[in-house]
């Protein structure tokens, strides 16, 4: 194993790198990854608020590299392992759980391995591109995969073209994935329309160039393809809506030399669930917020600061429990929920659990198996309940020995609807093909802003615009009013077969306006029966469901 | 006592006047009421009338006959020299039956039988029941057929709301709370005459086709059918649901009929369903 300098290195210095610089190798990829993120969420192309590409890939890398092992004697194959683990337990979304796919390849093909040399990273990359493929049933094109292969073509180019060193192998890899990254929107439409990249094709990007990078030394990521201000903004924005309140803190003040009073009107501008308790001469101070740095800093000018601590909610568990039983044939139904309304009437329904998750927030594979744990019943239907969820449920089988079926359920309604028609006295296996059917035959609109510029099956869509997607697929219909984009969307529909409609509220919706919107929709289908619901989902203003 | 067995039976059967002119059958009406008004069913009150007027929102409550009912019919009918099979609407959802019964220990020869059906489509025991009685059939000959045919029968429906069925007690309130969400209908078997839940549906469609798993794994033999389908207020469902029946199952008997006020005011508007039996059960008829 030869050292590396993290200084001054030629190119062709590093043959081989051991446990410890792999480890090194991918943090690097991890900090190019964050400086990307944003740039890569701005350019998912769909102009709903789920640009949570980047963001999904760098929880899942980071998942990858928290799992290292600090103290324990390091080889190469034991450092992949644990990144390959890691990468997967912390795998969300579409591209995040397709990267922990190709790191699981690279993984395999390392996995006798002290320390890695060119050849050893050339096949473990080639590995890590079928592996990732292989975990689709239908790969596309114009996708992650198509940049994974372009680094499998650029690592047997380089060792065809006799590279020797480690960096110059990465640079054959990091040319050919770019290649092949600026060929995706010639392989998929959308990206076309867009007229950008694939996203999860460009994290990946990140990760090669961020790993070249630290072998030639360069430790300072930059962002490689920075997109408008504008468009970073608005994707900020919506990110930031999700991310609200994301720390509970507490703290205690010892000798306030402000009132308690003056305390809470302060605190309620940085968050949420403020409770400031007064006792003797000290102060306890409760928050959810953003900014618990911006708290601590307050918080030293109001007196001594005797204890603080600051924990990540979305860390914690993000699943409730509920603890009526199941009866008949004792099977727990969890569903991944979004927005307290929605939570609820899962609950009522009939899930014994719900996770919190979904649109820009997916759950990874160790919350989700966690769930799947916690419930006491050893059958479990999982109810996805948003298309990027799919993929990493699909994996909890492998990770559990309780017998559990996951639904596709690509929106909340499908999942509610698929929860109606679960039969306790029926097996998980008659449940799991009814459901689904019942799931598949729900047409879901989904009203929400555009969070970019863009073009969608040929119509153009202006930031800030209320669109209207069936199923998350299709564009229906975009506008400034409410009324004539849904009523729009829903004359593209056949409504022939529909019975009933149902409207969830957001929780940016004003329960009043969501009133009268119903009342248009039945003035116009007056034969249709009707339901709101206070669904209380971020994102979409409104969910409307026909079945 | 041989041949000569009279049918007696409650205004949930809703025969038709012909029918019950044709077998001489008797109808003892239960009632109800609105308020102070009261009404025998079948008699002075409609279904057309009824559902109008829970459908404003009047409230109605059911009473049933009294024994003193039953003993003026039985005597009627055991003075002209008739035994009697006496065939009422199941006794989990009305006292009838317990008045019947106790009616007939007024009596003390063994001339009357009573049959507890299981069913609402109570129409569906008593016409065969009053055919057998027509051919000559003794009293212990027609309540074995009869009872036979009652153990046959299966029935399930599809409920709009469960507030009917709680607001009789017949029903906990748990249950009772599913119903009203989400327009989810109830889909429940009357089993032992008992109210069961079986599972639940939002939409029409998905409600039939429960219905006609249920059907389908309810048959023994896969032979052809006898099948009364029931409604309540709306018959849109009721003739979906007969032409699903119709196309997948060989029907020997397919009707359609409205439930009375009675059990209306027990099962609610919207309720649609069916009873049936196969066909091979009747076969003791012609024997």
């Amino acid at each position: 194993m030869s050292r590396v300098q993290t200084k001054k290195r030629k190119k062709e210095d590093i043959l081989t790198i051991g446990g410890k610089e792999l480890g090194e190798m991918f943090d690097a990829a991890r900090l190019w990854l964050d400086k990307n993120a944003a740039d890569i969420d701005a350019i998912n192309v769909f102009p709903v608020p789920d640009g949570d590409c980047g963001k999904n890939m760098l929880l899942t890398i980071s998942s990858a590299i928290e799992n290292i092992d600090e103290n324990k004697k390091k080889t190469a194959s034991s450092v992949m392992e644990k990144i390959a683990q890691g990468a997967l337990m912390g795998a969300r979304g579409n591209s995040g759980f397709l990267l922990s796919q190709f790191l699981e390849g690279m993984h395999s093909s390392t996995a006798d391995k002290d320390s890695i040399g060119v050849d050893d990273m050339a096949e473990a990359i080639s590995e890590g591109a079928k592996k990732a493929r292989a975990a689709l049933s239908e790969p596309k094109e114009g996708t992650i995969l198509t940049v994974a292969d372009g680094a499998a073509k650029g690592a047997k180019k380089a060792i065809k073209g006799g590279a020797e060193s480690l960096p110059v192998l990465m640079e054959y890899i990091v040319h050919e994935a770019e290649k092949s990254l600026n060929r995706t929107p010639m392989l998929l439409t959308q990206l076309k329309e867009a007229g950008v990249v694939d996203a999860g094709g460009e994290g990946l990007l990140v990760i090669f160039t961020g790993m070249k990078g630290y072998l030639e030394g360069k430790v300072r990521p930059r962002r490689i393809r920075p997109v408008s201000k504008r468009e970073y903004e608005a994707i900020t924005r919506a990110g930031r809506a999700e991310m609200s309140d994301t720390y509970c803190t507490q703290l205690m003040i010892d000798k306030p030399v402000i009132s308690a009073n003056e305390i809470r009107k302060r605190l309620l501008k940085e968050g949420s669930s403020v409770i400031v308790a007064e006792s003797d001469s000290k102060l306890r101070i409760h928050i959810h917020t953003d900014y618990p740095d911006k708290i601590a800093d307050y918080a030293r000018e109001w007196g001594n600061v005797k204890q603080f601590r600051s924990e990540n909610m979305k860390e914690q568990l993000k699943y409730s429990i509920y603890p009526e039983g199941t009866k008949g044939k004792n099977i727990a139904v969890i569903a991944i929920a979004q927005g307290k309304g929605m939570h609820k009437l899962f609950r009522k329904l009939g899930a014994i659990a719900t996770v919190s998750g979904g649109q820009t927030m997916n759950p990874s594979v160790r919350e989700l198996r966690e769930a799947v744990e916690a419930v006491p019943q050893k059958k479990v239907i999982l109810l996805t309940n948003n298309k990027n969820v799919i993929l990493t449920a699909s994996r909890i089988g492998d990770l559990t020995d309780k017998e559990l079926a996951v639904l596709s359920t690509k929106t909340m309604p499908q999942g509610i609807s698929a929860l109606v028609a679960f039969n306790t006295n029926e097996d998980i296996e008659q449940n799991k093909s009814y459901m689904q059917e019942v799931a598949d035959s729900v047409i879901t609109i989904q009203v929400t802003s555009a969070v970019r510029d863009t073009r969608v099956q040929n119509i153009p869509v202006k930031e800030g615009q209320l669109i209207a997607l069936r199923d998350d697929e299709e564009l229906l219909a975009a506008g400034r009013d409410i009324k004539r984009v849904v009523l729009d969307a829903l004359s593209k529909i056949e409504l022939n077969n529909i019975e009933i409609i149902t409207v969830y509220y957001g929780s940016s919706t004003d329960k009043k306006e969501a009133g009268r919107l119903l009342e248009s929709i039945k003035g116009k289908y007056p034969e249709k029966d009707y339901e709101l619901v206070d669904g209380h989902q971020p994102h979409y203003s409104y969910l409307i469901s026909l079945e | 006592m041989s041949g000569n067995v009279r049918i007696v039976t409650d205004s949930t059967a809703t025969l038709e006047k012909t029918t019950i002119d044709k077998y001489g059958i008797e109808v003892v009406p239960l009632k109800v009421l609105f308020g102070e008004e009261v009404f025998n069913e079948g008699v002075d009150i409609g279904s057309g009338d009824f559902y109008s007027r829970i459908s404003r929102g009047e409230i109605p409550t059911t009473s049933h006959p009294g024994e003193d009912e039953f003993i003026d019919v039985y005597k009627k009918s055991l003075g002209s020299g008739s035994s009697i099979l006496s065939i009422h609407t199941p006794s989990k959802l009305s006292g009838t039956v317990d008045a019947a019964r106790a009616a007939r220990k007024k009596f003390s020869n063994e001339a009357i039988e009573i049959i507890d059906s299981r069913t609402i489509g109570l129409g569906m025991l008593v016409i065969p029941a009053a055919e057998a009685a027509s051919k000559g059939k003794s009293l212990k000959q027609v309540n074995d057929f009869v009872q036979n045919l009652n153990n046959a029968i299966y029935t399930v429906g599809a409920l709009n709301t469960l507030e009917y069925l709680k607001r009789g007690g017949r029903i906990g309130t748990a249950r009772a709370l599913l119903g009203g969400m989400l327009r989810i209908k109830p889909i429940l078997s009357f089993e032992e005459g008992e109210v069961k839940i079986l599972g639940k549906a939002r939409t029409t469609k998905r409600a039939i086709r429960s219905m006609i798993d249920l059907v389908s794994r309810n048959m023994k033999s896969g032979e052809s059918i006898h099948a009364v389908i029931v409604y309540t207020s709306d018959n849109g469902p009721a003739i979906s649901l007969r032409d699903e029946i119709d196309r997948n199952f060989k029907c020997d008997n397919l009707e359609l009929s409205q439930i009375g006020p009675v059990l209306g005011t027990h099962i609610g508007p919207g309720f649609f369903g069916l009873g049936f039996y196969e066909s091979r059960y009747l076969k003791g008829l012609s024997k």
